[in-house]
Parts: structure tokens; C-alpha cells; sequence
């Protein structure tokens, strides 16, 4: 999807867009590999082994191994592969609310667009945390509530971005003159202003990822989220103080760092798309 | 953290208990001093006041009448009975007491001298107060169905009339605190008012309760001007350790290995048993509370049989427990009641595989677990996601009853969402007690599903009920446990793991704590499955050394 | 001055009038999430340990209004929430007002420091940064915002709890106010040093998006024109910041504050959690993970209440100090 966005663009590459394409599939690789690393591990990988517990990190365990002798590198990586499944998830619902709720907003008329606005001020009227908090409460905890929560919790912000850009482009002169050409309405929206929207909806959307993330070990720090048991990032962090308290730091930097820079890659890969595609009002 | 069935009284008195060793043994060698308390009490560096990090707090409040204090220490009550450090009753608030031939009248005379702590005398009344109340409001772990009525025939004498036998209630005097009639409310439960050692001050919920000392308190005088309870999770309570804030903690397995300078490691022993449970009925059946019943991989006996006989107990004991803890197969191993014959080659892989097999549990697709008409032997096991010693036993329990084909998906739930699956699930459960209530808890057909903890698999046998109500109604105890033997295994049936192993008993866990150095925590009792509040059972026993 | 008067007050009005109706919606939004949940209201009121009989299930059920159908109860939870009434905690044994109302204090507290921390280390890193585009101070102050917004907050916090309170023994371990004191006992600084890491947490989450707001703003100004002037003029950068600059960042700076207390709400969830602080959002946890119903919609609706504040702050700001947005918002 990204690549097509990027040939659609007519300009001669220059040394620094290179670059920036350059740091863009770098950090799509890596997520891949983390996110399918995770999906194709067998459960083995993470299981419990208490003969082997409380290791430092070494060769066989890169990141030590936890108090019921589980590798925690393992179970980081499954973990991450986890929140980036779930920011997925999150991402394609959020994208689809966000993309019909936005269009409406900016061409169903003034009756529709205040309708939808009172409806994301609604949602964003409880804080994020809280919400999902409600959320989870409802559907009795676990994977699926922290999946839920997150999936419909996220789009409010994305559906503004999308009723902005089509509002914007909707009184753009071509999109006049075509209307005048006797065009249909369909005609329009295809051809004229999804082209423009999508770029700064992908954008939206990747930063969107960093968002569900650190919502997702949040919620699950909080015993709102996966089990115990399971390998979540959140739930190795809720076990930082054990960690801490009793020596063994690695077991919680080591997993909280790989998360930053799980996060920090997203957010590399929509501030670096911005650039490719917006370069005059990208932040530098 | 919820107490899960673990019922009323400490102690076993009137039977001749066998004596369990000491509770418990400081191991780490600076405790090499450990005076008693009456020669602490003399020591001029006295501290004021003492924190104490117990582990689990008491959400619903500290009302007796509700339950509060059933483990036997109710702190800001006193009750009628206590138990010593050998598991003996003793006086507390009765002088003496006698029940009558036939069983159904029970007397107790109290002290003449006892106040509460607003000044006001306790009197014969009042208890019998207490112990209506408790009937009437039925909500307590103190069952008291088989009392008719309570009355007061003087200031110092008070009657319970039973509506038959009940040769437990002598142990349900030993764990109910008797509350004020004058001053008991419905909010009674959240500022309590008794005539125990400790008198409430303040409580912060989720955070601490403060307790000072009573001055008038018949016993003594209480050791510490001040006692701190903070309700702080495991891993809290070792990191207030490590900032030298708190004078004594309950403390994780895992984190007892690593030691601690300046405190001592104080290992008490326990009859605070980890079982699993597993729902023995087939599902289709919804309890009153309206949760679901019955599991269709755990009714059948062939898988109870088999993880009875394959799960090696003691391994778990070594390798998660870090050895803090002892082999259990029953609800109460080793007291008086328990029946030895109970008894299996721990961790028998073999046995476990052949009854399955007999059975027709075979593994037809390969996947290393096993199937019967198109049924996988798989089943979800529930702990209580903030409790890690729970968690890690399920984990082993579940990473063992692979070896021989049985896939245990072990969940974590916070306490409200662990309810509605108690009796669809398997749970990883804690309870047990000094006296044989544990046992009626687990089997009675009549608590089969019917809210609470007690019972939650929904066993019903009829040869076993019929066992315990002879047990309960037997006049001697010697009579009453034979029965309560027989109800676990007469030699053809029973509610033990010989039998229909509806509980897959694995330790005794040990309760850990660090003790600051130069104070003594006394002999202890050998705890119950309490949440922590156990420790402060011999309060007044504990002091300051040098 | 007139005009703008008058449509201040259609402003006010419009956002009251919005806003109550968004409060509606919350409060029924609230209500269904809260209720669709699995968990059994009587077992959470009589405590999960408890078993109760047939006769005193039916009469708890009658008290709570439980064998009403959902509409029902929801009008009549609204009739009581008109009044004031929120219902009875189950895990407290008090009025959820009462916690709320009491826990707030301590929330405000918090929320309060670390809102004020967030806001001025915010802008003077903004400031800086902007001051040194380009040199290795703008570059490590944009590498450390990156980071510490990519990072969870309650993890730093558990960081920070570690390095400030366990090892160096300088703050509490946690609580909101001293182990052991009886709350009338209890010094305003007793509460400031409980107070002290938990907001530092909190403030955070707010402290990048301030700094790279105000830096971002700061450098357009830069760029612009009459500060271009200004500098040629002999006035040094400094100096000009200070006549030119400061007045134009400072209140979008202040709005962006206001318009985040969705975020700060959220965060201080996390910061009291690590800190066993005492506040409303520690209620929030111990409400949800004890079935604790009534005192879970209290709390969601209160927050929605104060976000509701915070944002109306903020939209009465923006026409105040920029006209371009006050025109944007009425060009449709």
C-alpha cells in the first residue's frame, strides 16, 4: 500500500528522499519480522522451565530468564508481536470508522458534520484510559476486551484528519469545475479526493500504531488486559518492580527498551512518509 | 486476594492434636536470639510502633458478623475461645463451658471484668447478640445453621440452643468476635468496636489500617503502642523492605531466597493448602447466582484420576516453592481428622498415562494431547492474577499434566472476574484450617454451587453426605472423626483423590516473612489460610529485643 | 469590543448547551457499557468470599432495583444522578460521591503539579530548543521529548520509584501521605514529598508535546518577518524572543494544557497506580477489578465532567487569542 503511494509521486528522487525511503522499508522490515517472529513461534519458545529460572542474560537466553525460568527474550518478542497484531487490528477498524464517519462529516452536509462531531467529541469526552477501563469492564477483561477497547476507541482523531482533507478539497477549484463538467458524485470522490486524502491518512494511521501500543500495555499493566500468563509486554512491565527490587534490572529495561523502539519505529516510518509526502509542511 | 473456602475456628483442642512441631523457625543465623516476650518487654530501646505488611486485606470491613476475623484473629474482638501455639483451645472471653448430653445445649460462662473499648461492659448479652446476629445475617464463613438461638440467662452466662448436634460449634466459639449490641450498625463493619487488644483508629482502603494499642484490655498490656497494617502486594512489600520502611512483611517464595540485611527470614508452617478444583458435574446446570456449572473434560473421573496420580507434588514444592512448603494429598493432612490412607506415589506418570488410556483418552492427531469422542482433555485453570505463588503453581501444574497429554490453560483473573467461572472452571484454590470445617466446606452436597467458595466443583455423593452429617452430629469427637475419615475414603468411595477426586491437593504453603532485627514475633501459631493477617494471631506475644 | 462580547457569550452558550448534551450521552453510553458486564452486582456487593441465602439475594435484589428492566433502572439512576446521587460504592461501603469527592482532592493535587511541571519544562525546552535550532541542545532536547513520549509513562514511573525512593531513599515508596500518620496528623509537606514522583510521572506524558508545540511555534516567529526586522535592528536573540516571541507562543502553549486534560486524566490513572496514590484514578482500578459497578460509572462520568471543563477552557481561549481560528470555526 505504501509503495504505491510513493510511485504515484511524479517528482525526480533526490538523495535525501532516498534516504528516507531508505529508513522507511528498513523500519516496515523490521516490524514484519518482529510481528511474524511472534506468529510463527512455537509456545515451547515462552514455557515455563523451573529448573532453568531467574538466568542472567547469556547466549542461550539473550535476555536472561524470568522467575518461572521462562526466556524473556522470547516472550518479548511474542509480546511485541502481539501489540503490533492488536495496533493492526486497531488501525483497520479505526480506519474504516474514521474513513466513513470522516467522508460523511465533510459531504453529508452541515446536519450530518455536526452529528458526527458531537458523536468524536462524545467518545473523546472520556479519557482514553477510562474508556477502554469500561470497555474491558464489559466484556469481562482479557484479550478481547483490550482488543475491542482499542479497536473502536482510536478512530476519533484519524476521522478528523479525513473530514478536514476532504473538506478542503471538496471547494478545491478542479473539484468545482469537474462537478460543473456534469461529473457524477462517485466520480468525484474517486478520482479527486481520495487521491488527496490518503496520503495524510496513511500518515494518521501509522501514528496511530504508537497510540494503541502503549494503550495496550497500559491497560494490561493495570489488570485490565491479557492474563498474567500471557506473553504481553504490558504484563512483563506490571512485573518490573518485582524485577527491580530483587536485582534483576535486565528482565525489565531490556523488554521496556525493545518496546521504545518498537514504538520509536513507527513513529520513524509516519514522520519519514510525511516527509515524502508533504515535504514543505513536514516538521524537520 | 479472596479468601476461597477456608472456614470459622483455629485450632484443634479438644481432640488430642498431634503436635506439629513448632510453627515456625527463624532460619536466618543473626536470629539466633529469640527471647520471650516478658524479657523483650523489659528492653529499654521498646519500639512504639510496628509496621506490618500482611498481604490481603479485609475489603468487606472488620465485622465478625460478617466474617472478619474467622482465621481465628480478629484483633479488635475477642471471642470465647483462642487457641495456643500448639493448637490447643483455650479461655479467652469464656471461664468455662460444657455441653449438654444429648448435644443440643451448649453453656458458657465469661469474664466478669471485660470492657469495650468505648468504656462499656461486655456482657453475656452481647455475645449472645453476636452469634444471632451472625445466623441471621447468614453471610459469614461462620456457619451457624444448626443454631436455633442464642440466649444471655445472666450477665455471665449465655446458652446456645441447638436445633441438633453440632460438634464443630466448639471451634465456631474459637473464631467468631463477639461486636457490642449497643454499638453495632451497618456501618459497624468499616470502625469497629470490641473489646480486644488493638482498638481501631483508622482505615485507608487499598492503603493501610491503624490500630493503637488498649490499654484496658484484660489480657495485658498489648506489646506496641501502634500497629501499622499496610495491604501491599508482594512485590511492593519487598521494595518497602528494601527502603527500610516496614518492620515486618509477608513476603513471595522467590523473594525469601534472596534475604534481606537487617531483617530476619521467618518461615511459618501452615495448613494453608493450594488445591485445584475441578468442576465434577457435566455442563448444562446454572447456580443460583446464575453462573454456569459443570465442565465436560473435568467431569470425567478418568482425567481427575489421572492428574491425582501424575502430578508430582513434590517437584513443585523444590522447583517453584523454592522448598517452602510441604506435600499435601488432602484438605487437611496430617490433623487428627484427615485419614491417612490417603495417600499416592507422587507423581506417577505411568499410573497417569494408563488411566487415561483405559479410559479411551488416546492422541489420535498427534498433537501431544489427548481426545475422546471428538473431546480434547483440555480445560481453562483459574488463579488470582495478583497472587504469583498461585500462578506459578498453576503454571508447573499445567506444564506437568502435558507430559502425560492433558492441556491445562492456565488464566489469570482479577476477583471479580474469576467468579463467574467457579463452577465451569478449574480453579487454583487456597483454604484450610485447625479444625475438620474445611472438609464439610469442600464435599457437602448441600453447598454444591450455592454461592461463596465453598464447594464450587458441585460435588454431590450421598454416601459422603451422609458420613459428614454424622460427623457433624457426633457427640464425641473421636466418634466425629472417624466420620469426617470416612467421608474422605471409606474403602469404596469418597470426596479425597482415592475417590472421586473432585480437589487435587498439592502443598501446605509455608507463610514467609522478614522480620526487622530486635523485634520478635513470638512463637507462632501454625498458621491458617488466612491472607496474612495469621502472624498477628500471638500479638501478644511479640516485642522488642535487642 | 461589543462584538466580541456578545459573541463570547453565543460561544459560552453554544459549548454549554453541547456539552450537556454530551454529558447525556456519556451518562447512558456509561450505563450500558457498565451493565453489560458479566459480573453479578449482588456477588460483588455481598463480597465474592460470601454465600448468601435464596430470601437475602431476592431482598438485595429488590434494595438495588435489580429485577427492573434495564430501562428502568437506567431512568431511575438518572433520576437519582440528577439529585446528586451516584449510588453506593460496593468496595468502599460509602456514597460514590463521597469517594470521588474525597479522592478528587488528592487527584486534583497531582494532576495540578504535574499540569504546571508539564506547562513550564515544557515551554522553556520549547524555548531553548527553538533558541538553538540546529546545535546539538535542539537535537538532544528533540531526542529526549521522542523518547519520553514513545516510552510508557508507568514504567518510567516504576523506573523513577526505583532510583529516587528505593535506592536513594530520597522520596516514599508511595502513598499519599506517610505510613502509619492518622489522616488529621497528616503536614501539607508530608503531602508534597508523597506528591513529588508521582507528578514528575504524570508530567511526562504532557512535557514533549509542549516542547515540540512551542518549539515548532517559536520558530515560525522566528522565520517571520518583524522578528527578522527586529534582530536587524540590533536587538540580540534573546531580546527579541522576550519583546516578540514570548507574547505569541505563550498562550497556545497554555491552550494546548488546557485542551490535553483528556491526556492528564488518563496519565494520572498510571502515575497513581505506580505510587499507590491515593486518587481517583486508583479508585478507577479498584472499582473495575472488583466488580465495583456504581463507583466505575461514577468515576467515568466525573471524568468526562472535568475533560468537558479543560476543553470548554480551551475553546474559550482559542477565538480570544487568534482571531484566524475564532474565523475558521464560523466560516461553515
Amino acid at each position: 500500500m505504501t509503495n504505491k503511494v510513493i510511485s504515484t509521486e511524479k517528482r525526480p528522487l533526490i538523495n535525501r528522499r532516498t534516504w528516507t525511503l531508505v529508513i522507511i522499508i528498513a523500519a516496515i522490515g523490521i516490524l514484519v519480522a518482529v510481528a511474524l517472529a511472534g506468529l510463527l513461534m512455537p509456545p515451547d519458545a515462552y514455557a515455563t522451565n523451573f529448573e532453568n529460572k531467574n538466568q542472567a542474560p547469556s547466549f542461550a537466553h539473550l535476555f536472561g530468564t524470568d522467575w518461572m525460568g521462562r526466556d524473556m527474550l522470547a516472550r518479548t518478542v511474542k509480546g511485541l508481536s502481539t501489540s503490533i497484531l492488536i495496533g493492526m487490528l486497531a488501525a483497520g477498524i479505526s480506519s474504516v470508522i474514521a474513513v466513513i464517519l470522516g467522508t460523511l462529516s465533510a459531504v453529508m452536509g452541515k446536519k450530518v458534520d455536526q452529528l458526527i462531531l458531537w458523536l468524536i467529541d462524545m467518545v473523546q469526552g472520556i479519557p482514553h484510559l477510562i474508556l477502554l477501563m469500561l470497555i474491558s469492564f464489559m466484556l469481562g477483561k482479557g484479550l478481547k476486551g483490550v482488543m475491542v477497547g482499542i479497536a473502536i476507541s482510536h478512530w476519533p482523531n484519524l476521522a478528523r484528519i479525513v473530514r478536514a482533507e476532504v473538506m478542503s478539497v471538496k471547494n478545491g477549484q478542479f473539484v468545482q469545475a469537474s462537478r460543473k463538467m456534469g461529473r457524477s458524485r462517485l466520480f468525484i470522490a474517486v478520482r479527486h479526493i481520495l487521491p488527496h486524502v490518503i496520503p495524510q491518512y496513511i500518515v494518521g494511521l501509522i501514528l496511530l500504531f504508537p497510540h494503541a501500543i502503549l494503550h495496550e500495555a497500559s491497560i494490561t499493566f493495570l489488570g485490565f488486559g491479557l492474563s498474567p500468563e500471557e506473553p504481553a509486554v504490558g504484563v512483563i512491565l506490571s512485573e518490573s518492580m518485582r524485577y527491580l527490587t530483587s536485582g534483576f534490572w535486565w528482565l525489565t529495561v531490556l523488554p521496556g527498551a525493545a518496546l521504545l523502539v518498537i514504538v520509536l519505529l513507527f513513529d520513524a516510518i509516519g514522520d519519514n512518509l510525511r516527509t515524502i509526502i508533504d515535504p514543505y509542511s513536514a516538521q524537520e | 486476594m479472596k479468601t476461597q473456602w477456608s472456614k470459622a475456628s483455629l485450632a484443634a483442642g479438644l481432640m488430642s492434636v498431634l503436635l506439629l512441631a513448632a510453627g515456625c523457625s527463624a532460619q536466618a543465623p543473626s536470629s539466633s536470639s529469640q527471647p520471650s516476650s516478658s524479657s523483650a518487654a523489659v528492653n529499654i530501646a521498646a519500639k512504639d510502633e510496628v509496621v506490618v505488611a500482611v498481604g490481603g486485606e479485609k475489603e468487606s470491613g472488620y465485622d465478625p458478623c460478617k466474617g472478619w476475623g474467622s482465621h481465628g484473629t480478629p484483633l479488635f474482638q475477642s471471642k470465647l475461645l483462642d487457641t495456643d501455639t500448639n493448637n490447643q483451645l483455650k479461655n479467652d472471653l469464656a471461664t468455662d463451658y460444657k455441653v449438654s448430653e444429648d448435644g443440643l445445649t451448649w453453656t458458657y460462662k465469661i469474664r466478669d471484668d471485660v470492657l469495650f473499648h468505648d468504656g462499656v461492659k461486655l456482657t453475656a448479652k452481647d455475645v449472645a447478640f453476636t452469634y444471632n446476629q451472625t445466623k441471621e445475617n447468614g453471610i459469614s464463613t461462620v456457619d451457624l445453621t444448626l443454631l436455633d438461638k442464642a440466649e444471655a440467662t445472666d450477665d455471665t452466662t449465655v446458652v446456645f440452643h441447638m436445633k441438633s448436634p453440632m460438634s464443630i460449634f466448639v471451634y465456631q466459639t474459637a473464631a467468631l468476635g463477639i461486636v457490642p449490641e449497643h454499638a453495632y450498625s451497618d456501618t459497624y463493619a468499616q470502625a469497629p468496636i470490641g473489646s480486644g487488644p488493638y482498638k481501631f483508629v483508622q482505615w485507608d482502603k487499598g492503603q493501610q489500617l491503624i490500630v493503637e494499642a488498649n490499654e484496658e484490655y484484660y489480657g495485658g498490656k498489648p506489646p506496641f503502642k501502634r500497629l501499622v497494617l499496610l495491604f501491599l502486594s508482594d512485590d511492593a512489600a519487598y521494595a518497602a523492605l528494601q527502603a527500610g520502611q516496614v518492620d515486618v512483611a509477608k513476603i513471595s517464595e522467590n523473594l525469601a531466597v534472596k534475604g534481606m540485611t537487617g531483617y530476619n527470614l521467618v518461615d511459618c508452617k501452615t495448613n494453608d493448602f493450594r488445591t485445584v478444583a475441578l468442576p465434577v458435574q457435566k455442563p448444562g446446570e446454572t447456580s443460583e447466582e446464575g453462573y454456569p456449572v459443570g465442565n465436560s473434560v473435568t467431569s470425567d473421573l478418568a482425567i481427575r484420576k489421572a492428574l491425582a496420580n501424575g502430578i508430582n507434588r513434590q517437584k513443585i514444592i523444590d522447583t517453584v516453592l523454592n522448598g517452602y512448603g510441604d506435600v499435601a494429598y488432602t484438605v487437611s493432612q496430617g490433623l487428627p481428622w484427615d485419614n491417612k490412607d490417603v495417600i499416592l506415589t507422587d507423581g506417577n506418570v505411568d499410573a497417569a498415562k494408563q488411566i487415561l488410556e483405559e479410559a479411551g483418552w488416546v492422541d489420535t492427531d498427534g498433537d501431544g494431547i489427548r481426545e475422546k469422542d471428538g473431546q480434547k482433555a483440555e480445560f481453562s485453570l483459574i488463579y488470582a492474577s495478583d497472587d504469583s505463588t498461585r500462578q506459578s503453581i498453576s503454571m508447573a501444574f499445567s506444564e506437568q499434566a502435558k507430559a502425560f497429554g492433558i492441556n491445562v490453560i492456565t488464566e489469570g483473573l482479577s476477583s471479580s472476574d474469576r467468579t463467574p467461572r467457579k463452577h465451569k472452571d478449574a480453579f487454583m484454590l487456597g483454604g484450610g484450617d485447625y479444625n475438620p470445617t474445611p472438609v464439610i466446606n469442600a464435599l457437602y452436597g448441600a453447598y454444591a454451587a450455592k454461592g461463596g467458595w465453598y464447594n464450587i466443583v458441585a460435588y454431590k455423593n450421598a454416601t459422603v453426605d451422609q458420613y459428614l452429617e454424622a460427623a457433624i452430629a457426633a457427640t464425641t469427637q473421636e466418634e466425629a472423626n472417624q466420620y469426617w475419615q470416612k467421608a474422605q475414603w471409606d474403602g469404596t468411595t469418597g470426596g479425597s483423590i482415592l475417590g472421586d477426586a473432585p480437589y487435587i491437593y498439592i502443598a501446605n504453603i509455608s507463610h514467609l516473612y522478614f522480620v526487622r532485627d530486635g523485634i520478635s514475633i513470638g512463637e507462632q501459631k501454625i498458621h491458617p489460610h488466612d491472607h496474612g493477617f495469621a502472624v498477628l494471631g500471638n500479638i501478644m506475644d511479640w516485642g522488642s529485643v535487642k | 469590543m461589543n462584538q466580541m462580547n456578545r459573541s463570547l457569550v453565543k460561544i459560552i452558550a453554544q459549548s454549554l448547551l453541547r456539552g450537556i448534551t454530551l454529558l447525556i450521552a456519556v451518562v447512558i453510553v456509561t450505563f450500558l457499557l457498565a451493565n453489560a458486564s458479566p459480573i453479578d452486582p449482588i456477588s460483588a456487593y455481598v463480597g465474592s468470599e460470601s454465600a448468601i441465602s435464596e430470601e437475602q439475594r431476592e431482598a438485595i435484589a429488590e434494595y438495588w432495583g435489580l429485577n427492573e428492566p434495564p430501562a428502568g433502572r437506567l431512568v431511575s439512576w438518572m433520576k437519582a444522578l440528577a439529585k446528586g446521587d451516584m449510588g453506593r460504592s460496593y468496595y468502599f461501603q460509602q456514597p460514590v460521591t463521597a469517594v470521588i469527592g474525597e479522592r478528587f482532592t488528592q487527584s486534583i493535587m497531582l494532576m495540578g503539579v504535574a499540569w504546571i511541571l508539564s506547562g513550564v519544562f515544557g515551554f522553556l525546552l520549547g524555548v531553548v530548543a527553538a533558541a538553538y535550532r540546529h546545535r546539538l541542545v535542539d537535537k538532544g532536547i528533540k531526542a529526549v521529548c521522542l523518547l519520553l513520549s514513545s516510552s510508557p509513562a508507568f514504567w518510567l514511573g516504576l523506573l523513577l520509584m526505583m532510583v529516587f525512593a528505593v535506592k536513594l531513599g530520597w522520596f516514599p515508596l508511595g502513598l499519599a501521605a506517610p505510613i502509619g500518620k492518622l489522616a488529621s496528623e497528616v503536614t501539607i509537606w508530608e503531602r508534597l514529598h508523597h506528591l513529588i514522583l508521582p507528578a514528575v510521572t504524570l508530567s511526562i506524558t504532557g512535557v514533549s508535546s509542549i516542547a515540540l508545540h512551542t518549539r515548532q511555534k517559536l520558530i515560525d516567529i522566528m522565520e517571520s518577518d518583524f522578528m527578522l526586522f527586529a534582530q536587524a535592528r540590533g536587538e540580540g536573540k534573546w531580546q527579541a524572543i522576550r519583546r516578540h516571541g514570548f507574547r505569541n507562543i505563550l498562550l497556545p502553549a497554555i491552550t494546548l494544557q488546557f485542551a490535553a486534560i483528556s491526556e492528564l486524566f488518563g496519565g494520572s490513572v498510571l502515575a497513581e497506580n505506580v505510587f499507590s496514590y491515593t486518587g481517583i484514578g486508583q479508585a478507577a482500578v479498584l472499582a473495575g477489578t472488583h466488580g465495583d459497578t456504581p463507583l466505575l460509572m461514577g468515576i467515568a462520568l466525573f471524568s468526562a465532567l472535568f475533560v468537558f471543563c479543560g476543553n470548554m477552557i480551551a475553546n474559550l481561549l482559542y477565538p480570544v487569542i487568534d482571531p484566524q481560528i475564532r474565523e475558521a470555526t464560523h466560516d461553515k
